[in-house]
């Protein structure tokens, strides 16, 4: 499908967000989404209020890449009703409302209706739809510059829902509450699960994975809930129970060896692998909250859950996206592993008690508790066709070429799984404001986990596994809330949390991760400032916010072939140093600038990253850096009576891209955007305001090599009109 | 008289033209820049209003949190359990750390009864949760985000704010409500698994990863990775299964070399564990 637009047809879309932007209008979101604060009174008399709006965009450059991160469509005119507010007394106390929004060729939608009626109840019914985009492309191999144009270059989903709620609230009745939901996700997206080639010009390893595939959604869910609640004496009682049914028809679909055309074998083929889920889950429960003072409160809940999976299936290898088995493929290679007919069921069972105390033995001292048991057990299944490649045999013909594979009879597969859970999670936390101007708080989480997993299979493990586990979770935080004066506060918070997993292996056939300990440092400092500062230079506020994140991950594995125990060593550490900033200054009853910086610097380790694999001479698996700098800086001003300005600007950069193409497909992002916008807005009448917005997106990708890039120009003007 | 020749008119307009070209991006921005320079300088009006920064109500004043109890005494009440309560200290520096340091201040609100647009409301804008929260602003600025700047999600669909614990699901968290309506007990994924779906399964077989939660592998506020992956690399995974390695220049997971893999792409690329959620069909979660 070609996306590109004509001249003519961006020509249009200015020309209606231009000619619209002249004839009326005001819009609520920003470029970026965020919600401008008019500096207009607020005119109390019109309670209802519309705001119609229309934009349009001009992208040169990755439409689908601009369309994924500012969510509207490229090269398109655009608009609708942009917020909708509508209210109207019904009898002597009722109330009728409507709220919303309705923007096409964006496919947000957004509709609520309402009507209510004090001591009786209400109804209300709503449908919300939104559209996310997706960029198809793949990967880049900067060895070559080889970059494979996806089959979509531009995808999306929409995902919505179509709830209806009835309320009965009447005086010494119970309050119930019924609702019924229709959720929706269709559409297509692109996946990391990228496809191979070896078209890259190395002559050592010249297979990369960087070839564009792509998921195929289609996912439906129908929610039924019930819910009734009393209060008796001093305890309130709330009952109820909820069912969900939910169809997933989801596909992921890669190009193997793409570009290869004719080659055998191993030459370009698709495979498409389909899961479809049809899920039931039915859950019960029961909560009750005692006061038995104003200090002291007792918390009970229980609650039931089933979930049933029957699950179906398969994995097939053709000669383009979603083929039938059995159709012939010259192409196909050894490891092409495929499966048909799957079936199966996965059905897990929860259990939950909870119970928390919240007591004030003094003004000055709360303390909450909670403890909470869940059991969860897990019983699944599933059989399958396995297809396995053998060599293909005389007679030879294109079909049937010579070195070339075909499946042999299928295997039977089968697998099943079963395990049970049992959780217990406890929660201690002391609040303390016995100073002034000062909280303090401590609190401890603890929780511990006992499974016993067994499992049987015929593919993969020749030895059913047999294992117990074991898991034990503590956090401990400390932190403190100071207002030394009116215009300064300081707050800090540090926890340590150690996370250890045990696992108790009977039987297993593969290695096992067999021990792994997390041990995480996290602190954080807040300072907001608001400096008294001469009244000629306005007001100022500011915030300063630093992160700090350390996490040591260490594992032992264990060798069950020939019984060895590896050594147990660091595999992992992660840290993580975040310094933000914002500024908000009013320098004039009619000026405001705001600024956000932050600076991230973040870097997760490895072992892995002093090996290089032979006979290479540098590592191929680098330490992940996400280090970034973010700026968002907003000002606005009153131009006058009726008009006012806003301008936004937000950057984005991130520098960590690691050119390691010959021995790896180089990762980690090299990208800076400069988001700009302007805003005029005029009140044209009492009831009446215009608004004009024109916004400049400019987006550099190193990783891409520039396949990503895109520059944008976008228009939008809006009506809102208060009657 | 300077004469011009069609062709030197034509060698000017071309000049000029590639001029444009070459500084299209230079010269909009100094338009730009210089109109709403000349737009803030030339305006001279006087003006009685006042403009405030994002998120604010004009007109509004401070009214306490006593007020607020008059129709939300519920979530007044109960607020004491929840975490955000850790920021209402006692003594006079304190005071506006009440309902209104977050929903602004609301006299109108009270004023109209209630009526809509009069207060501030985090479900609409997360700008009130990102005056503390400067580090989540940061995170959901980044290329790949879940849609709560846009509108389309809210801090609260995640987060409890008036109520318990701030983090929806799992440890001793009392009950919380659901994206569809009603209340449960979530478990730690739940949270993530009320949206994506797929990947609650149940799997025959699971990653059991997951357990530890899914953000082992995910920042739900955003990343620079697609995905919002925490690594875009193999360290993804071997942050976890990297073992001891006897055989120097390679490298073995799971007593597999996975050496000449690991030159191909991540562990969940083609033909390799394309499944990291869970699997119905193989235990080494491959497809």
């Amino acid at each position: 499908m070609d996306f590109t637009m004509s001249a003519a047809r961006r020509f249009l879309a200015l020309v209606c967000a231009g000619a619209f932007a002249v004839s009326a209008l005001r819009a609520g979101d920003t470029s970026d989404g965020k919600a401008v604060t008019t500096a207009t009174e607020e005119t109390p008399e019109y309670t209802n209020w519309i705001e119609l709006g229309i934009g349009g965009t001009i992208v040169n450059g990755d439409n689908a890449q601009f369309e994924q991160e500012h969510r509207v469509p490229a090269n398109t005119a655009y608009g609708g009703i942009q917020d909708l507010h509508f209210e109207e007394t019904v009898g002597k106390n009722g109330l009728f409302s409507i709220d919303g929004h309705a923007i096409w060729d964006t496919n947000d939608y957004n509709i609520t209706v309402q009507l209510s009626q004090p001591k009786l109840g209400y109804i209300k019914a709503g449908f919300t739809e939104f559209r996310s985009w997706y960029d198809g492309n793949g990967g880049f191999f900067p060895h070559n510059d080889v970059f494979f144009s996806p089959p979509f270059p531009e995808m999306h989903i929409d995902r919505g829902e179509a709830w209806v709620e009835l309320g009965l609230r009447v005086p010494d009745w119970p309050e119930i509450t019924i609702r019924y939901e229709h959720e929706f996700r269709q559409g297509m997206k692109d996946s990391t699960v990228w496809g191979d080639t070896t078209l890259t010009g190395l002559a050592v390893n010249p297979t990369k994975k960087i070839v564009p595939s792509f998921r195929d959604i289609d996912e439906t869910r129908d929610m039924f809930s019930f819910e009734a609640s009393k209060t008796i004496g001093n305890t309130d009682v709330l009952l109820g129970m909820r069912y969900e049914h939910n169809n997933d028809d989801d596909s992921l679909n890669m190009e193997r060896n793409a570009g290869q055309i004719g080659v055998v074998p191993s030459g370009q083929r698709w495979s498409t692998q389909r899961q479809k889920d049809d899920v039931d889950l039915f859950s019960g429960h029961g909560i009750t909250e005692t006061r038995i003072t104003d200090s002291l409160w007792f918390t009970t809940g229980y609650s039931y859950t089933t979930l049933e999976n029957d699950l179906s299936g398969s994995r097939i290898f053709g000669p383009i996206f979603d083929s039938a088995f059995g159709e012939p493929v010259p192409t196909l290679a050894q490891r092409d592993h495929a499966f048909i007919d799957l079936a199966g069921m996965a059905q897990v069972r929860e259990h939950v008690a909870n119970a928390n105390l919240f007591w004030m033995p003094v003004p000055s001292l709360a303390i909450l508790t909670g403890f909470r048991y869940t059991h969860e057990s897990l019983d699944t299944s599933s059989s399958f066709l396995a297809e396995e490649p053998v060599p293909n045999t005389p007679p030879f013909t294109p079909m049937n070429p010579a070195h070339g594979f075909h499946y042999g009879p299928p295997q039977p597969g089968f697998g099943d799984r079963m395990a049970d859970y049992d959780r217990f999670a406890q929660r201690l936390e002391l609040r303390y404001t016995g100073i002034d101007n000062w909280l303090f708080y401590a609190q401890g989480e603890w929780e511990e986990e006992y499974g016993q997993v067994n499992e049987n299979q015929n593919i993969d493990e020749d030895v059913p596994l047999d294992k117990s586990t074991n898991a034990l979770s503590q956090k401990y935080t400390i932190g403190a809330n100071w207002y030394p004066t009116m215009r300064l506060s300081l707050s800090g918070q540090y926890y340590h949390q150690i996370a250890s997993y045990d696992e108790d292996i009977v039987s297993a056939s593969f290695p096992r991760l067999i021990n792994q300990d997390w041990n995480t440092d996290d602190l954080n400092v807040r300072i907001t400032f608001r400096p008294k500062i001469p009244s000629c230079i306005g007001t100022l506020a500011l915030v300063t916010r630093y992160d700090f994140m350390h996490t040591s991950i260490d594992g032992q594995w264990e060798v069950f072939s020939d019984g060895e125990l590896l050594a147990e060593l660091q595999t992992g550490e992660i840290k993580r140093h975040v310094i933000t900033e914002s500024i908000n200054w009013n320098p004039l009853a009619r000026f405001y600038l705001q600024a956000n910086v932050s600076y991230t610097l973040n870097q997760t380790d490895t072992p892995a990253s002093n090996i290089d694999l032979a006979p290479q001479t540098s590592p191929t698996v680098v330490n992940f850096r996400n280090d970034y700098w973010t700026v968002s800086s907003s000002f606005g001003y009153i131009i006058d009576d009726r008009t006012d300005f806003y301008a936004d600007y937000s950057f984005y950069c991130a520098n960590d891209h690691f050119k390691n193409a010959v021995v790896a497909v180089p990762y980690g992002l090299g990208a800076t955007e400069h988001a700009a916008s302007a805003t005029l807005t005029r009140q044209l009448t009492k009831n009446m305001r215009l608004l004009l917005r024109y916004g400049y997106f400019n987006y550099r990708d190193v990783t891409s090599g520039g396949h990503d890039n895109y520059r944008a120009h976008s228009l939008y003007s809006g009506l809102q009109v208060r009657f | 008289m300077l004469a011009l020749s069609p062709h030197s008119v034509s060698v000017w307009h071309s000049r000029l033209t590639r001029w444009i070209h070459g500084k299209r991006e230079k010269i909009l921005w100094g338009v730009g820049g210089t109109a709403a320079l000349a737009v803030i300088l030339l305006s001279c009006s006087t003006t009685n209003r006042t403009i405030l920064a994002p998120p604010s109500i004009p007109g509004a004043e401070f009214v306490g949190s006593e007020q607020c109890a008059t129709c939300h005494e519920e979530i007044v009440r109960d607020f004491r359990t929840a975490t955000h309560a850790r920021l209402q200290a006692k003594g006079e520096n304190a005071k506006n750390m009440g309902c209104e340091s977050c929903h602004g201040p609301g006299s109108l609100h009270v004023k109209s009864g209630g009526g809509a647009g009069t207060i501030i409301n985090p479900r609409k804008s997360p700008e009130t949760c990102f005056q503390c929260h400067l580090e989540v602003r940061a995170q959901f600025q980044l290329p790949h985000h879940h849609p709560v700047l846009e509108g389309k999600m809210s801090c609260a669909d995640c987060h409890n704010p008036h109520k318990g614990i701030a983090i929806k699901g799992g440890g001793t968290n009392i009950q919380q409500t659901l994206k569809a309506g009603g209340l449960a007990f979530l478990s730690r994924n739940e949270t993530c698994f009320e949206c994506h779906t797929s990947q609650r399964g149940p799997f025959v077989y699971e990653h059991e990863a997951l357990r530890q939660g899914c953000v082992v592998c995910h920042s739900p506020h955003g990343s620079v990775n697609q995905r919002m992956l925490n690594e875009r690399n193999q360290t993804l995974c071997l942050k976890c299964h990297f073992q001891e390695q006897k055989v120097p220049g390679h490298i073995f997971i799971g007593d597999v070399d996975h050496s000449s893999f690991l030159q191909q792409g991540t562990c969940w690329s083609a033909g390799c564990h394309e499944e990291p959620h869970g699997s119905n069909v193989t235990p080494l979660l491959r497809y």
